[in-house]
């Protein structure tokens, strides 16, 4: 087992920044070097809250899937959503997390295009879960 | 069996070699990095004993742009031929993969002027921002008031009946294809973009399609020396590249254009060199449609990244962190309790 692996591959990702990208002797293997420590530092990044993402995606896609089950006429899929409100995943390896999750994305696509032309405050809620989806999955790396 | 960069020098001497019909000498080669949809070489050779530098764009197994290398070198000949924009002298294509391995097209170096988006933000740059801003846009209001028959692309590029529509079908297309995982604020984006789709304007230009920092070179004096990277030409609404230019992801100072000036003065320079005014629900349009246009490019690049032949970190770069912020700049242009932190409100 690797302690705080995150930690480590953020260690990884300075030291090919700090020791390996000065001694490149081509602006190409410079650039090269540079584009892979950013690339490590969004793995690092992405290490460490991935599984803890996935599953805040998951639980607010189901606590907005049961108050729009409950309180909007939305019909189309409804059960769908329903058991998608119970569903668990099959373990907590983030392939399962991540199959999970797009079901549930799906799901959500097709409510927030019915929720634009009827409900506009599902649709609000719906804005709202995805900028908290993506305030939770930012990135801090530099720009090429 | 890959090639070195020395064996690919040599390789292209020999090949410049047979198409001049004269004695070309490799001197040196180096490999220019961010070249994310062709491996890009600058060459010098010894062409009958006089200095030469050519730069040699190579097609890669995957690149982040899915092109035809015939249409962009057709698309430059075409506009050097014009003198309406510096772009370098296009010098040979080959299509047959045999010398090089790979398709591949040779323009002349142009040596004045670097491409770097962090060089804008030097200090020495400062004082000649504003004159260059006024290159940039004037540049590319020039190229909206030329009609594509008299720069002769139509004889290569098919003309829209509705540019919008083309180009929103196109796209829309890639991101249904290439995405990993479903894609909510691409959805949302899509559904506004369908339902606010303006009628054609009539007005029809070549439209370079990736017109933004990095893309041209600039000297420190505010010159532009070149404009580079055509390969997603197209004869379309002019207003297309002016909203590509603007999108927040080519500047860290959320409210400049291209790390420049102020959105609107970039939009006041480009109207007054094409002779278009602006309007603003349709040039709206434009920008959350540029911003669903690049989103495209960076999912597909993930899906190449993930499932395609090549590994250049280009394209993951491409694909993880640019996901992420051109989700975060559509949230901003859509949601409808949107704070317009990644830009201004507009309509």
């Amino acid at each position: 087992m690797i302690n705080q692996p995150g930690a480590q591959l953020r260690d990884l990702a300075v030291r090919i920044a700090t020791h390996v990208l000065p001694d490149m002797t081509t602006a190409y293997g410079q650039a090269d070097a540079g584009l892979i420590s950013g690339l490590l530092m969004a793995l690092a990044q992405d290490f460490e809250r991935a599984a803890f993402n996935r599953m805040a995606d998951i639980e607010e896609i189901q606590q907005l899937f049961k108050v729009a089950t409950a309180n909007s006429s939305y019909l189309q899929n409804t059960q769908a959503l329903q058991a998608f409100t119970a569903d668990t995943p099959a373990s907590l390896h983030l392939q399962d997390l991540d199959q999970l999750h797009a079901r549930g994305f799906e799901m959500l696509i097709d409510l927030h295009a019915w929720a634009e032309n009827n409900n506009p405050e599902l649709n609000q809620a719906i804005w709202s879960l995805l900028r908290r989806h993506s305030e939770r999955n930012k990135f801090e790396v530099a720009g090429p | 069996m890959e090639t070195t960069v020395e064996q690919t020098g040599q390789l292209i001497a020999a090949y410049l070699g047979k198409h001049w019909q004269t004695p070309c000498h490799l001197q040196g080669i180096t490999q220019i990095p961010g070249g994310a949809s062709r491996q890009t070489y600058l060459v010098h050779l010894l062409r009958n004993g006089q200095a030469i530098s050519v730069v040699v764009r190579r097609d890669p197994p995957s690149s982040l742009i899915d092109t035809e290398r015939a249409h962009e070198y057709k698309t430059y000949a075409a506009v050097f031929n014009s003198g309406v924009m510096p772009v370098p002298e296009p010098i040979v294509l080959e299509e047959a993969p045999g010398d090089l391995a790979h398709p591949f097209s040779i323009s002349a170096f142009i040596a004045a002027g670097k491409a770097s988006p962090a060089g804008l933000d030097e200090a020495a740059m400062e004082p000649v921002k504003a004159a260059l801003a006024q290159r940039k846009w004037s540049l590319l209001g020039d190229l909206a008031k030329l009609p594509p028959d008299q720069l002769g692309v139509n004889s290569f590029m098919s003309t829209p009946a509705h540019p919008a529509a083309h180009e929103l079908n196109y796209w829309r297309g890639v991101i249904e294809a290439d995405a990993l995982h479903p894609q909510p604020i691409a959805a949302a984006a899509l559904r506004w973009l369908e339902k606010h789709l303006p009628a054609p304007s009539g007005q029809l230009a070549l439209v370079h399609g990736d017109f933004r920092t990095g893309n041209y070179l600039y000297t420190d004096s505010g010159e532009i020396t070149a404009v580079l990277d055509w390969e997603m030409a197209h004869i379309g609404d002019p207003l297309e590249d002016l909203a590509w230019s603007l999108d927040p992801l080519w500047s860290p100072d959320l409210h400049l254009a291209g790390r420049l000036v102020p959105r609107a003065a970039a939009i006041s320079i480009w109207e007054q060199a094409s002779g278009i005014t602006v309007d603003p629900e349709t040039f709206r349009w434009w920008q959350i449609f540029a911003s669903v246009k690049a989103l495209a490019i960076w999912l597909s690049s993930a899906h190449d990244y993930t499932t395609g032949t090549t590994k250049e970190p280009i394209l993951a770069f491409a694909g993880w962190p640019m996901i992420d912020r051109q989700n975060r700049i559509l949230l901003d242009r859509l949601s409808p309790d949107s704070q317009h932190q990644y830009a201004e409100a507009l309509a």
